[in-house]
């Protein structure tokens, strides 16, 4: 039980992080209808800014933090801006999102060579403490994760549905010509997005290397792709999907691993294919993702 | 016989009862009516009265939220597009795009691919019924577009086409299906006022020589009354009325439908069509 | 009409046997160093026009293709192996086993129709990253059939006595003798020419116009009678059987196969051999493999003579810039011209015949 309680704990911590990265898939998703592989080298990029500027620079985490955020968001934007804008003119969002593949092996490659075989800590704030409570320990930087990704997604919910940004990021997404005759203007709105989600990518990148993990190092971009699995499952025109594919790809990985000795058969490190069937299987009941909609195709 | 080659009589089609609604709009409400076969059947009302809907229906696109379409008495609802189109429901669209990466040859040939046989095998080694309904299909489809004088385009690519050009090449393909019905959804739209009668004639000679029951979308109403035997008028989703030309001209409720929403239909329209 | 088939086959025809005879006499000069750059490119440009179909033809992203290339190469080793107590195999005849192995992977492929049929474009792209993982997950974790990290001797290909790929009996033409090397060279050449006349046949047939109006435009080609699904997963199956041979001819030039060859970023190269290709073209796609196929050992060759990328203490090796190229250019290429290699051929072509207009093959951008 205790045992069962404390996968949970940490499911729906990494399920937060997960759906943090998810979320910014889903905000590009609608706003310029790119599916943005290049998700994880945003996420890799940001960490190897702050994790740099902590352990080899010497720099303390709350001034690496704004930095590596700050980097990836505009990273994201310059992405945006420099590429991605122009096939949206011609509407070639297949050619986009292919472009975007490209892009994350590119930037993939360059990350992993700076970091090559070593481990960067990020010197965050949450140590290497154990909470005990109910009869269980977890780390302290799990329930930070948990917290404040909670917190983030809230946040930016709430963000979404009050602000003007979210009316015309949705507006965008129903129609965009029509959101742009209304006076929207479609490269604000994308830019906008692209920006968030590589601050979204970054604060899930801080908590995927923080303890119990030993830190960054070329594997964390493995478990920063599993966040499509994630708006897949979600589906990939619905925020709320996000947070829920997030969930579900974070207990399902701790799960797995958890319960490891009775799912033998299976194979050892099964966990990290697991999200992958979980997409499989949501998609072969609902082809749009558990939340999201099937658009009916105007002839 | 004909340039197209069947005499097989057109389709009945029984509309009834269909309802289809998006998220706040209503586009269909219970629209019900007959289309006899071999005749002329017009489906006409102002900008976003649900015409384009009723053909996505009636050639599976759209599933409605309720209702019944029959194609000689037989269910078309909850039926693939492909599998109606297999009933005999041919498909003219309203922006006629064509595949844009093929010949308009290749692009008519896409009308006849249900009436083709062969699959991978037959194609990758050149199995002889692959060739034989290959060169049988080419034969028709050069016959089709003898019959509406589009045969000089067949080699071109069909992305270069002219608007004109791709409304006539989609309502050959449309025809090189062998429909029973053939749904038109504003065969004439943006032509002039010369192209305009060549497409009255040859929705004429479509249902007169070919037999074939044709529904008809269009704005022009001097086309419309000049050659349907029917008229349904669509407003809102509804059917405001069903008749003989002469009728549908006199009722005041049609007139009202139009009036009320026609001129800022129309402005619309003219904004919103290609120069041709 | 008629001036133009004929002037396309009047055109081609002195290049084809040109060629032919370039690629037939090589082997008779080159040593194996060439040779095997030149199987390995033949056997990579099978399985990146079975991509190519799916990708540039039908307009359906995978990120699978890894996978059924494993599933080729695996089968072939499964079937053809001798079983032991601790690794699996059947002992089956090699051509028998290569047979059958090319069948299980196209089987695969239609198994997964399910989704291969309904989803569409970048949503399949995202759902087939599933089988990769999947498979990574059962090489390393299923020893007996891999070998797990060690990796696993591919059987050689026999068909009785004979070695297709080997060295027994002995052969020669015009005095060279024909070794591995230039039989490796010859068998992919010969496999490849077969699957891609098959290829062509099937894009200019019924079947292709079937697919390039599912790419063009899926609704109305649905309202004109296609079965989309249906001939979304027949793509899907095709190029899951072209993956699988190519995978099955990888394995027996490579002779011993490790699982974590066959991962997600295989399936990016074949991604960038497509693109690079210009997506929709077949010749594309053969010159797209070549080039992505032979970039590292190239780079690894001739390392040393590039400033900064030379032994092993460098950062940017081999592999380093062979990764960034490759990525760069799927982005390079579908920024500037997504007809890729394709349209620099066109371009050629009609330099050379003033004249004549040539239908541009179109790409799935949209
Ligand atoms: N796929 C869809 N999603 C949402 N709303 C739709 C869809 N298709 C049609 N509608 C709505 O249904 C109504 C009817 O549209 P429809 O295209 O059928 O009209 P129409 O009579 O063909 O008009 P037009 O003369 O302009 O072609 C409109 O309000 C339209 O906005
Ligand atoms: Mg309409």
């Amino acid at each position: 039980m205790a045992q069962l309680l404390s996968m949970l704990v940490e499911g729906a911590s990494l399920g937060a992080v997960y759906a943090l990265v998810a979320l910014g898939i889903v905000v590009i998703y609608k706003s310029s209808s790119v599916v943005n592989f290049a998700q994880p080298s945003l996420l890799m990029f940001g960490t190897y800014v702050v994790a740099s500027a902590t352990s080899l620079h010497g720099l303390s985490f709350w001034v690496a933090l704004p930095l590596g955020v700050a980097a990836a968001a505009i990273l994201a934007v310059l992405i945006d801006r420099l590429l991605v804008s122009r096939f949206r003119k011609t509407n070639a969002v297949v050619a986009a999102s292919i472009m975007t593949i490209g892009l994350d092996v590119v930037l993939l490659t360059e990350t992993d060579r700076r970091i090559g075989s070593q481990i960067l800590t990020t010197d965050d704030p949450w140590g290497n403490d154990v909470v005990r409570f109910l009869g269980i320990g977890v780390a302290e930087a799990r329930i930070a994760a948990l917290v404040v990704g909670a917190l983030l997604l809230v946040l930016f919910q709430l963000w979404l549905h009050r602000s003007d940004f979210g009316v015309a990021m949705r507006a965008t997404a129903e129609d965009p010509e029509t959101a742009s005759l209304m006076g929207i203007r479609l490269g604000r709105v994308s830019a906008t997005a692209w920006a968030v989600a590589g601050a979204l990518a970054v604060c899930a990148g801080l908590f995927i290397v923080a303890y119990p993990s030993p830190g960054l190092d070329t594997s964390v971009e493995a478990v920063a792709l599993r966040a499509l699995p994630a708006a897949i499952i979600g589906g990939l025109d619905s925020t709320t999907g996000a947070i829920a594919g997030g969930l579900m790809v974070g207990l399902s990985e701790v799960l797995v691993r958890g319960y490891g000795e009775h799912l033998a058969f299976l194979g050892q490190g099964f966990e990290e294919a697991a999200p992958y069937v979980l997409m499989l299987v949501v998609l072969l009941v609902r082809p749009a993702g558990l939340f999201g909609i099937r658009e009916a195709v105007r002839v | 016989m004909t340039a197209h080659g069947t005499t097989a009589p057109g389709a009945r089609l029984e509309v009834s009862d269909v309802t289809v609604r998006f998220a706040g709009v209503t586009a269909l409400d219970s629209v019900t009516f007959t289309a006899e076969p071999g005749t002329i059947h017009a489906v006409i009302g102002p900008n976003g009265a649900g015409k384009s809907s009723l053909f996505n229906v009636l050639s599976g696109i759209y599933k409605p939220a309720g209702g019944s379409v029959r194609v000689d008495g037989a269910e078309l609802i909850g039926l693939a597009p492909h599998r109606v189109t297999g009933l005999g429901v041919g498909r003219a669209f309203q922006n006629a795009s064509m595949f844009a990466g093929l010949t308009v040859e290749e692009n008519l040939l896409l009308g006849r691919h249900r009436l083709g046989r062969g699959g991978v095998f037959g194609a990758g080694l050149r199995l002889p019924h692959m060739r034989r309904s290959e060169r049988e299909a080419r034969a028709k489809v050069r016959q089709v577009a003898e019959f509406l004088g589009v045969d000089h385009l067949l080699p071109l690519p069909a992305a270069e086409l002219p608007y004109g050009e791709a409304k006539r090449v989609d309502l050959a393909r449309a025809l090189a299906t062998e429909p029973r019905l053939l749904l038109l959804d504003e065969p004439a739209a943006g032509m002039h006022t010369h192209e305009k009668l060549a497409v009255r004639d040859t929705i004429r000679r479509i249902a007169t020589e070919q037999r074939i029951t044709v529904l008809l979308v269009e704005h022009d109403m001097g086309l419309v009354m000049g050659i349907s035997e029917q008229v349904t008028v669509l407003d809102f989703g509804q059917v405001v009325l069903t008749g003989p030309p002469d009728q549908v001209i006199a009722d005041d409720a049609v007139i009202a439908a139009y009036l009320g929403r026609a001129g800022a239909a129309e402005k619309e329209r003219s904004e919103s069509e290609p120069p041709s | 009409m008629f001036d133009k088939i004929s002037g396309r086959i009047r055109w081609r025809a002195p290049v084809a046997v040109v060629a032919g005879v370039v690629l037939l006499a090589i082997p008779l000069y080159a040593d194996r160093f060439w040779l095997n750059l030149g199987s390995f490119a033949f056997a990579a440009a099978i399985g990146a026009v079975g991509l190519m179909i799916l990708v540039g033809r039908v307009g359906q992203l995978s990120l699978a293709h890894s996978f059924f290339l494993a599933v080729g190469a695996y089968g072939y080793i499964w079937l053809s192996s001798p079983g032991t107590e601790d690794s699996w195999g059947l002992g089956l005849p090699s051509l028998l086993a290569a047979v059958i192995a090319v069948t299980m992977a196209g089987l695969a492929g239609l198994a997964f129709s399910p989704l291969a049929g309904r989803l569409k474009g970048i949503y399949l792209g995202v759902a087939s990253l599933a089988l990769v993982f999947i498979g990574q997950h059962v090489l390393f974790a299923a020893e007996p059939l891999t070998g797990g990290y060690n990796g696993r001797n591919v059987p050689e290909l026999t068909i009785g006595s004979f070695q297709v790929l080997g060295v027994e009996p002995e052969l020669s033409l015009f005095g060279v003798p024909l070794r591995q090397a230039e039989r490796g060279w010859y068998v992919t050449l010969l496999v490849l020419v077969l699957t891609t006349v098959f290829a062509v046949l099937v894009l200019r047939s019924r079947v292709g116009r079937a697919f390039a109006a599912i790419r063009d435009g899926e609704v109305h080609a649905a309202a004109l009678g296609v079965p989309v699904a249906r001939y979304r997963s027949v793509a899907f199956t095709l190029s899951s059987v072209y993956a699988g041979l190519a995978g099955v001819l990888l394995a027996l030039l490579f002779q011993r196969v490790v699982p974590e060859y066959w991962d997600l970023f295989l399936s990016l190269e074949y991604l960038a051999m497509v693109v690079i290709g210009g997506q929709a073209s077949v010749a594309g796609a053969i010159a797209g493999a070549a080039f992505v196929s032979s970039l590292p050992l190239l780079l690894q060759r001739y390392s040393d003579a590039v400033p900064g990328m030379g032994g092993a203490v460098s950062d940017f090796g081999p592999a380093y810039v062979a990764q960034i190229l490759y990525g760069g250019l799927i982005v390079v290429i579908l920024f500037y011209e997504p007809k890729g290699l394709a349209a620099l051929a066109t371009r050629a072509r009609k330099a050379l015949t003033p004249r004549r207009a040539v239908p541009a093959e179109r790409t799935p951008a949209s």
